[in-house]
């Protein structure tokens, strides 16, 4: 414990009663016995017997790690954060060979029955793992309690490469073997047989397919909204032309609709509309009361033209 | 003879004084740009002690060391923040994090887990109902039921589920809990991340009423204690309780 000069450093504590302020627990030891035993174990076994020894050292240890490091959940914690520093054994198989058929398949995990195995375990197994010709075929999946103890550890990276190795291997033995044909397979050989000797082959599915989509096909074309036109002398949506047309239509009858309805382009258009028009409308009050009663504006353009010459004639 | 309780203190187990000096000069230290870059350095001064990494928030940082996890302040306001945790965690139990040692640099608390963002929003109701129960008495920030929140929450190992991060709870003082606009009462909005005018329904962040409470006893002009406005006068900002003309 540091002792500290400046009392700024020293830190205050609170108690709520819950083992913080306990000195921490006395660290579990292994036993050297078990150490070595442990890193003896193979990764299988072709002896029952043996097997059974193997399991019996491999849970041992794996029960003492678990009181290390304070339970399963925080073994794990600390095992994925690469905290682990204590040697993880393989777990012990059994050969798959026709002695041991029986153990495997059934899933036997041998434990030994003392005072201290729950009544469960008790109930579910009944062995002699001395004499293996008398243990029974009934034995369900491990006991409770080694399932737990299993599961606790987490994979290994050894464990990890053997899986990879066991679907390499099974698929370069599979790899090469020629495939049985199945009712389908065959129809889709045929198929592709057809094919390349007729190139303009097409199955009666596909022929079938091809007239359907032919029967719904759409053949007008989609009007795009977002498409822009030119629509009296500005550049607009199609939607907004809609809009336009709709209140034109609609002003025809005397329906005024209220412009807040329309898009802003939409009401910008209407409104230079409405100057446009209003001016139209000055230039040809303005050439009406000029041309007196002229309607045709190149008519008057004419008359114009004639009256300039005439003046310039009297100058002269 | 009475048998006095002997306390522990893990932050004297672990810290020397040279690194506490360490820790405090980083605070200050003007070649560090950001708080990152101060997350890292504290990181590399504890590489040799057996702190797992676990993150850095906007003024404090987190490692964990024999399942407690240890807050070390990288600025002022974390420090601020480390104190202000200390001072409420019993007061606050059980909805917060057990806080058992602090020296204002480094901090010591409760290990939970954490609780992912899919957790947090499942668990909404059941924080609003904790989060109900303290806006009695205090005032709060950063721990509403916005998804952003949820690195803020977690679950001891029998399921309770505690705020980790409550730097910013203060208790509250009613008197400061009004509105600029109308006068009108403060109340918080549905999801607790801020607080709004029940009149005229004006925003105000948590923080800054908080900033209300540092205004001295002095300042505040009480008029009518059910209407209150607040103004800027002499640089200094005034409390008015009960409204009256803010141009006096």
């Amino acid at each position: 414990m540091y002792e500290y000069k400046l009392d700024k450093f020293y830190p205050q504590v609170h108690d709520f009663g819950d083992g913080y302020h306990d000195p921490d627990e006395e660290a579990v030891v292994l036993d050297r016995d078990l150490l070595s035993r442990v890193k003896k174990l193979k990764r299988r076994y072709r002896n029952y017997n043996e097997f059974c020894d193997a399991m019996k050292a491999y849970q041992e240890y794996t029960n003492y790690l678990i009181d290390k490091y304070g339970g399963k959940k925080r073994f794990r914690f600390a095992y994925g954060t690469g905290q682990v520093t204590d040697f993880i054994p393989f777990k012990p198989e059994l050969r798959d060979i026709k002695v041991n058929k029986k153990y495997i398949y059934e899933e036997a995990v041998p434990v030994d029955i003392t005072e201290e195995t729950d009544a469960y375990s008790q109930e579910m197994y009944d062995i002699n793992h001395n004499n293996p010709d008398k243990v029974s075929i009934d034995f369900k999946i491990g006991a409770k309690l080694d399932y737990d103890v299993e599961h606790s550890l987490g994979k290994s990276a050894f464990d990890t490469v053997q899986e990879l190795n066991i679907i390499e291997s099974y698929w370069e033995r599979h790899a090469n073997r020629p495939r049985k044909l199945s009712k389908k397979t065959k129809k889709e050989q045929k198929r592709d047989m057809l094919r390349r000797q007729y190139a303009d082959y097409i199955s009666l599915t596909d022929r079938l397919n091809e007239r359907e989509k032919a029967m719904f096909q759409i053949t007008e074309p989609i009007e795009d909204r977002d498409k822009v036109i030119a629509y009296k002398g500005t550049m607009i949506t199609n939607e907004q032309a809609v809009e336009i047309e709709i209140d034109d239509i609609l002003r025809g009858y005397g329906i005024y609709l209220n412009k807040r309805n329309f898009s802003k382009k939409t009401r910008r258009v209407v409104r230079s509309k409405k100057k446009k028009s209003k001016k139209n409308n000055k230039l040809n009050k303005y050439l009406e009361s000029f041309s007196e009663g002229i309607s045709d504006y190149n008519s008057f353009e004419r008359e114009m033209s004639e009256l300039i010459s005439t003046k310039i004639r009297e100058k002269d | 003879m009475e048998h006095e309780k002997k306390f522990r203190s893990r932050i004297m187990e672990l810290f020397s004084e040279d690194l506490l000096i360490k820790l405090e000069n980083i605070q200050t230290d003007p070649r560090f740009v950001s708080n990152n870059d101060k997350f890292q350095h504290i990181l590399f001064l504890l590489k040799d002690m057996d702190f797992i990494e676990i993150g850095a928030g906007t003024n404090r940082m987190a490692v964990l060391h024999d399942n407690y996890i240890f807050k070390i302040a990288l600025d002022g306001y974390g420090v601020k923040d480390n104190w202000n945790e200390f001072n409420m965690s019993p007061e606050l139990q059980p909805y917060v994090t057990k806080t058992y040692e602090c020296n204002g640099i480094v901090l010591v608390a409760e290990y939970v887990n954490l609780i992912n963002r899919e957790e947090f929003l499942d668990s909404k109701e059941h924080i609003r109902t904790i989060l109900d129960i303290l806006s009695e008495d205090y005032l709060f920030a950063d721990i509403g039921t916005i998804a952003k929140n949820f690195c803020n929450f977690g679950y001891r190992d029998d399921g309770t589920l505690v705020i980790l991060d409550y730097g910013y709870i203060y208790p509250i003082d009613r008197k400061i809990m009004f509105c600029e606009s109308c006068g009108g009462r403060l109340q918080w909005n549905e999801d607790y991340s801020a607080l709004m005018c029940e009149n005229c329904r004006s925003k105000y962040d948590p923080i800054k009423i908080k900033y209300r409470m540092e205004v001295d006893e002095d300042d505040y002009i009480y008029i009518d204690e059910e209407k209150a406005k607040g103004r800027i006068k002499n640089g200094k900002y005034q409390i008015l309780i009960g409204g009256g003309n803010v141009n006096e």
